[in-house]
């Protein structure tokens, strides 16, 4: 159910968790959302990296899906995107929330990464994360755990998602209240941290790459990011 | 007029729909982590296959950025010729009248003459919703309202494999803008509202397969048309 509360003088709304903020109203929020009809193709609101030749990033046509991202059939082909420009930096007192639901058809031969990160147009080379910095959720090819990240300069602060990644859509998400970091999957509390995530600003990422000879089929129901100034 | 809030109930939960006060069919937003909610924005890329599906018919039809205050689409058809004219829709399907998925669509617009043909609401991928001997040649699925070279306005549902359903409305068209909206109630029944007056409700052919928000203005005689898009949105509870 939909609540709202006020936060640094903004009405923040919610929904079934005082975490998982939908809108923000107030002078200057800084809201993202992955919206339908969104334009994968010119580099103007995205800049999408192909790593190999058949992979792509186009709207959604299944029910509430507003993105769908396939990569070739080829280890290591995959397709990395960002919105461009790089709006926002976990600050002190600047409450924060990323959220987003996807869905991959391979479970374990695939890389993922959801979450905000530097800009960066090989976010994970080589089944490895290699963007500098970044807040993110990650699944390493060859594997089902997933890992809740923060990344400063390539240091990572890593804790394992309790449940192993499968082919059901789940919510990512990542919440700053001003002072720490709390990551959650499900609705579910994974870590937290008070220090070890990065001070540069960063974009709203997602990063998909094949595993084996097998292609992965990403679907984005909806991403988010919300911050009060 | 002001507005409201309610909660609406849905398969995932409860969302708060703001309305018009008084008129709880007509949704302005629903906050919640999983509405479906599309709007067209000021600024809208109406280049080919980015932001919509544009198939043009006739001697080089326009869809520009509104430039008159609260505009945000002026079409025009250029072309005289029958048929000639505009069908756009939303590139991706990600609407689907399903039980447990309450909807709404709705739009505010005008068009020059009502000697037009023209369709809005929701429909199946198609690029001759509306043919050239003025007739609907919908291929799949679609919801909505049309018009055929008279101020008669129609409220629509067709699954076309199965059959359609139409009732005349008692609102007819004319060159000032009017408001076409509809409300899918999450079970079975779709109720048609023309400028806020209920005029239909359908619980045949409603459509099951995934919809993108259409628009089809095309010549209704051997003239151009234009016509101008005040808002149009699609907003779904999840």
């Amino acid at each position: 159910m939909t609540k709202s509360k006020y936060v640094n003088g903004y009405q923040v709304y919610y929904d079934d968790y005082d975490f998982r903020w939908v809108k923000a109203i107030g002078p200057a929020p800084r809201e993202w959302e992955m919206r339908y009809g969104s334009d994968f193709t010119t580099a103007k609101e995205y800049t999408v990296t192909v790593i190999g030749g058949a992979d792509a990033i186009t709207q959604g046509i299944t029910a509430g899906v507003r993105a769908a991202i396939a990569t070739a059939a080829t280890e290591n082909n995959g397709v990395n995107v960002q919105v461009v420009g790089t709006p926002f930096q976990i600050a002190s007192g600047k409450p924060f929330y990323f959220g987003a639901k996807i869905a991959c058809d391979q479970a374990t031969q695939s890389d993922i990464l959801v979450g905000l990160a530097s800009t960066d147009t090989t976010i994970i080379a080589a089944h490895a994360v290699t963007v500098a910095n970044g807040v993110y959720f990650y699944k390493d090819d060859g594997a089902t755990a997933i890992t809740a990240n923060a990344n400063i300069a390539t240091v990572v602060s890593s804790a394992t998602v309790g449940t192993a990644m499968d082919t059901s859509a789940h919510i990512y998400e990542i919440y700053f209240d001003g002072t720490t970091l709390y990551f959650y999957f499900d609705g579910g509390l994974v870590t937290s941290m008070t220090s070890g995530w990065p001070t540069a600003v960063i974009t709203p990422s997602i990063a998909t790459m094949a595993g084996t000879t097998t292609a992965v089929n990403t679907l984005v129901h909806w991403m988010r990011a919300i911050q009060l100034p | 007029m002001s507005t409201s809030s309610k909660y609406v109930k849905h398969t995932g939960g409860e969302t708060l729909v703001f309305h018009e006060h008084g008129n709880e069919a007509r949704w302005y937003d629903a906050i919640g982590a999983n509405a479906r909610k599309w709007e067209m924005r000021y600024g809208s890329d109406f280049t080919d296959n980015i932001e919509y599906a544009v198939t043009l018919v006739g001697t080089t039809p326009t869809i520009t950025q509104g430039v008159t205050a609260g505009v945000r689409t002026a079409l025009a058809t250029v072309g005289t010729s029958a048929g000639d004219g505009i069908n756009m829709q939303l590139v991706g399907t990600p609407f689907q009248l399903a039980a447990g998925y309450p909807a709404y669509f709705g739009i505010s617009w005008a068009f020059d003459n009502v000697l037009a043909d023209w369709f809005v609401g929701l429909a199946s991928l198609d690029d001759t919703i509306i043919d050239s001997s003025h007739a609907l040649a919908i291929a799949a699925s679609a919801i909505g309202f049309y018009g055929l070279g008279t101020s008669a306005v129609t409220a629509y549902s067709e699954i076309h494999a199965s059959g359609s359903e139409g009732t005349t409305c008692a609102g007819t068209s004319s060159a000032t803008a009017h408001i076409y909206e509809f409300v899918y109630d999450g079970v079975s029944s779709v109720a048609f509202y023309m400028d806020g007056v209920l005029e239909a409700t359908h619980t045949t052919y409603v459509p099951t397969v995934v919809l993108s928000p259409t628009i089809v203005l095309q010549d209704g005689s051997a003239a151009a048309r234009t016509g101008t898009i005040n808002w149009m949105r699609c907003i779904q509870l999840a």
